[in-house]
C-alpha cells in the first residue's frame, strides 16, 4: 500500500526529464540556428528566456527552464516546453488561462494556406502563407469562416514609406504571431486582394496539435525582427510546423531567400506531410467562373447590365444575377476598405438594388464547382532557380552561352502553379563563349512581364519591366551600362495565346559618350502560346534611338521550348538583330 | 550571420524594390497604403506586403488582433460588420456558406433561411448599421 502510494505520488508530481540540449525538439522549439560562433536563436524578445544568455545559449536556457518549472506559473507560460520535458503533464487542468484559450480554438485540424498570385494585384506576386486552425465544431458544420487564422507579420510602426522599405529590409520591425477569427483572412485575401486561397492541411497526430496549441500559446511572449526577405512570413510560419514535426524535415533545403511557394514545395517533399488539399476561390475566379457559364443570350443581357443599357427590372434570369451580383463584388474591391469613398457608397446603393431583387425569386442559384483550378495548383509548380547552357551558332562560328537565374518564373517555363502569360524574375545573370572570348552578357536585377488580357472583367495594361546592367558593345570591347527598360500597352489572349502590342522606350546610362544617357523608344510586339508540354514566344521590336549615334535597331526573336518534365525543357530558338548575323540556338533549362 | 546575409541581399534587391511590382510578398501593404498614388507608393506597398499587420480591420467594434468570432452578441455584430456584402448575398440567395456560419454563431443552425431571404427588404435597410441588421434578422428568426 505505501509503495502505490509512493507510486502515485511520484507519477503525480511533474518530473522534468532531462534532455540534452542538442535535442533538435529543444534547439527548434526555441528557434536556435547554429552559426560560425555557435548557437543564436531567432527570437529577440528577452521574455522568451529564463537565462541572460538564453539566447546564445541552448545547455543554459534548459537548466534555467528546468529550475524555473519548479514553478506552476512558470510552466504556464511555455506550456509546450514543459510538454517536450515531460509529456506526462496535463497542463490543461493546471492553467486556467491556458486551458481558456485550448477550449476556445477547440482545435480539429491545422492547414498551411497559401494565398496564391493574381496578375490583376501585381502586389501579389510572390503569395503569402499563413495557418488555419480548423475547430472541431467547424468541422461538422463546416463553418471554416468562424476558425482562426494565425500569420506572422511585422508591427509597422512608421507611414512613412522610406523608412517602411527601409526597415523592412533591415530587420528595423518587431515580427510576431497574430491569431484572428478566419473570416478576416477570407475577406483580406479572397475579398479585398482577390487572391485564390490553397489550404494545405497538415497531417499532424493528436499529439502534434496539442504540442502546436502550447507553442502558439507560448509564441505569443516572442517576437522577431522581422527580415522582408530572409525572416519573412512563410519562413516563420514553416519554422513552426518544423517545431512540431522536426522529423518531416521541412527546413533543410530551404534557401535563405525564401519565396512563400518554396515553403509549398517542402511540404510535398514527402507524401505524408499533407492530408487534404482545398480551393477556396477569390472573387475574380468566381465571377469569371459565372461567365463562363452563361449562354450568348445570358452574356449580352449581363453585359447590358454592366453598361447601364437596361435596368434590373428587365431580367428575371437569376444566371445573369448572380454573375452581376458577383461583378459588383469584383468591380469594387478595391473600395472595400475605403468606407468613406463615393464609390464605396455606388457600390452599396448597387449592391442593395441587386440583391432586393435577387431575394424576390425563388429560383436556387447555380453552385460553380472548382475542381478544375487543382491541376494548376501551386504545389504543381516548377522549382524557382534556374541555370540555362545554349550552344549557338552565329556567322559560321560556333558559341555558348549559360545562365544563372536567382528567381522565380518567366512565361516561358512551365505555367502549372505560376500566372499565365506573366513573368517575375530577379537575379539573371548571362555569359557567353563566342569567338574566343568569355563575356559576361548582362546581368537583370529584375524583370517583370504583366501581361494582363483584356476583359469582360479588367481593362487593364498590360507592361514589361526590367532594369540591370548590360554589355552594350558586344562585338567591340565590353562595355557595362546601367539601364532601365520599359513597356506599355495592351494585351488581348484566346485560350493559350496571348498577342500584346506595346510601346518600348530602353534607357541607358553610359558614362563614355558626349550624351551620358541613351534613350530608344518604338514599338514592340510579343506572341506567347503556352500549352502543358510547349511554350512559344514571338517578339520584335523596333527601337529608335535618340543619341549622338542616332540609329534604328530591330530585334526578333523566336523561341519554341518543350517541357520535358516540371523542372526541365529544351528549345530551339533564332534571333535576328539590327547589324548582326543570325542566330541559332538550343537551350537547356534546368530549375532547381 | 544571419542578419548580415539579410542585410546584403536586402541591398542586393533594394534596386528591385524600388523597380517593380512583381517581387512582393505577403501581407496587406496595398491596404496600409490605400488611396495614395503613383508608382513609388505602388511599389512599397507591394513590396513590404508582408509587413503590415491587420490594423485596418479594426473596425467599429473594436475587432482588431485576437476578436473571439465565436461569443457573445459583439462577435454576432463584429461578423456582420466585417462579412456584410457576403452575408447580404447569402441571404438573397437563400443560402451560403457566410450565411451558415453566422446562423452557427448565433446558435440559430435551424432557422428558416427562406424567411430571411423573403425578408431581404426589413434586415437590409440601406444606412442601417451592423447592430441593426443584426436586431432585425433576430426578429425576422425569433430569437
Amino acid at each position: 500500500m505505501k509503495l502505490l502510494l509512493f507510486f502515485i505520488l511520484i507519477i503525480s508530481l511533474p518530473s522534468f526529464a532531462k534532455i540534452n540540449h542538442d535535442d533538435p525538439k529543444w534547439l527548434k522549439l526555441l528557434r536556435y540556428q547554429k552559426g560560425l560562433t555557435g548557437y543564436t536563436s531567432e527570437v529577440d524578445s528577452k521574455e522568451f528566456f529564463f537565462h541572460k544568455e538564453g539566447k546564445t545559449n541552448p545547455d543554459k536556457e534548459l537548466n534555467a527552464t528546468l529550475n524555473a518549472f519548479s514553478e506552476k506559473e512558470n510552466r504556464c507560460r511555455f506550456p509546450a516546453r514543459a510538454i517536450i520535458l515531460d509529456r506526462a503533464q496535463n497542463l490543461e487542468i493546471d492553467c486556467p488561462e491556458y486551458k481558456k484559450f485550448i477550449d476556445k480554438v477547440n482545435l480539429k485540424s491545422v492547414s498551411l494556406i497559401f494565398s496564391s498570385y493574381f496578375i490583376e494585384k501585381p502586389a501579389s506576386a510572390f503569395g503569402h502563407t499563413f495557418f488555419r486552425l480548423r475547430s472541431k465544431d467547424s468541422g461538422k458544420y463546416n463553418n471554416e469562416l468562424l476558425d482562426y487564422g494565425v500569420d506572422y507579420s511585422a508591427q509597422v510602426t512608421t507611414n512613412n514609406p522610406l523608412l517602411y522599405g527601409i526597415y523592412g529590409i533591415i530587420g528595423g520591425f518587431k515580427g510576431n504571431f497574430k491569431m484572428m477569427p478566419y473570416y478576416y483572412k477570407v475577406r483580406e485575401y479572397n475579398d479585398t486582394e482577390s487572391r485564390d486561397l490553397w489550404d494545405y492541411e497538415l497531417n499532424f497526430n493528436e499529439d502534434d496539435l496539442r504540442l502546436f496549441m502550447a507553442h502558439l500559446y507560448e509564441m505569443n511572449q516572442a517576437y522577431f525582427d522581422y527580415f522582408y526577405f530572409t525572416e519573412n512570413c512563410s519562413y516563420h510560419i514553416l519554422e513552426f510546423v518544423d517545431a512540431i514535426r522536426p522529423d518531416w524535415k521541412l527546413m533543410e533545403d530551404l534557401d535563405l531567400f525564401v519565396p512563400p511557394v518554396q515553403t509549398i514545395y517542402a511540404l510535398f517533399k514527402e507524401k505524408n506531410i499533407v492530408r487534404d488539399v482545398n480551393f477556396r476561390p477569390s472573387l475574380y475566379k468566381n465571377i469569371e467562373y459565372r461567365l463562363k457559364s452563361l449562354n450568348t443570350d445570358e452574356k449580352s443581357t449581363f453585359e447590358k447590365l454592366v453598361e447601364d443599357k437596361i435596368k434590373l427590372e428587365q431580367t428575371d434570369n437569376v444566371k445573369v444575377i448572380d454573375a452581376y451580383s458577383d461583378y459588383l463584388d469584383f468591380k469594387y474591391s478595391p473600395f472595400f476598405t475605403q468606407k468613406n469613398s463615393p464609390e464605396y457608397a455606388e457600390f452599396n446603393d448597387k449592391k442593395y438594388d441587386v440583391n432586393l431583387k435577387r431575394s424576390q425569386i425563388e429560383q436556387e442559384s447555380e453552385t460553380l464547382s472548382f475542381e478544375g483550378e487543382k491541376k494548376m495548383a501551386p504545389e504543381k509548380g516548377h522549382e524557382t532557380k534556374r541555370i540555362r547552357i545554349a550552344p549557338f551558332y552565329r556567322d559560321h562560328k560556333i558559341g555558348g552561352e549559360f545562365e544563372y537565374r536567382f528567381s522565380f518564373h518567366d512565361f516561358m517555363d512551365k505555367k502549372a502553379g505560376f500566372i499565365p502569360f506573366s513573368s517575375t524574375e530577379m537575379g539573371r545573370i548571362e555569359t557567353n563563349f563566342y569567338d574566343d572570348k568569355f563575356r559576361l552578357d548582362n546581368f537583370t536585377v529584375v524583370s517583370v512581364d504583366a501581361i494582363r488580357p483584356l476583359s469582360e472583367l479588367s481593362n487593364s495594361l498590360s507592361w514589361r519591366f526590367s532594369f540591370g546592367l548590360r554589355d552594350y558593345r558586344p562585338t567591340i570591347k565590353q562595355e557595362y551600362a546601367p539601364f532601365v527598360d520599359i513597356s506599355l500597352g495592351q494585351a488581348v489572349s484566346f485560350g493559350n495565346f496571348a498577342m500584346a502590342l506595346f510601346l518600348r522606350a530602353e534607357n541607358s546610362y553610359w558614362g563614355t559618350f558626349d550624351r551620358d544617357l541613351r534613350i530608344g523608344l518604338g514599338p514592340e510586339i510579343l506572341v506567347i502560346y503556352n500549352n502543358d508540354q510547349w511554350s512559344m514566344k514571338i517578339n520584335f521590336k523596333r527601337l529608335h534611338f535618340y543619341s549622338q549615334l542616332d540609329r534604328y535597331r530591330s530585334l526578333l526573336e523566336l523561341e519554341m521550348r518543350y517541357h520535358v518534365s516540371k523542372n526541365a525543357g529544351i528549345s530551339v530558338g533564332y534571333e535576328r538583330e539590327t547589324s548582326f548575323d543570325d542566330k541559332y540556338v538550343t537551350n537547356f533549362y534546368w530549375h532547381f | 550571420m544571419k542578419k548580415m546575409l539579410a542585410l546584403t541581399a536586402g541591398i542586393m534587391m533594394s534596386g528591385s524594390v524600388m523597380a517593380a511590382h512583381g517581387p512582393a510578398g505577403c501581407g496587406l501593404g496595398s491596404i496600409l497604403f490605400k488611396g495614395k498614388d503613383g508608382l513609388v507608393f505602388n511599389v512599397l506597398a507591394a513590396t513590404f506586403n508582408g509587413t503590415s499587420g491587420n490594423q485596418t480591420f479594426g473596425m467599429s467594434t473594436g475587432t482588431l488582433g485576437c476578436e473571439d468570432a465565436k461569443t457573445a452578441t459583439v462577435a454576432a455584430v463584429s461578423f456582420i460588420d466585417n462579412n456584410k456584402v457576403a452575408l447580404s448575398n447569402d441571404i438573397a440567395r437563400g443560402e451560403g456558406q457566410t450565411l451558415d456560419a453566422y446562423l452557427t454563431l448565433i446558435k440559430a443552425d435551424t432557422a428558416n433561411k427562406m424567411a430571411l431571404k423573403k425578408n431581404f427588404s426589413k434586415i437590409f435597410v440601406k444606412g442601417h448599421t451592423s447592430q441593426e441588421i443584426h436586431s432585425a434578422i433576430s426578429n425576422v428568426i425569433k430569437l
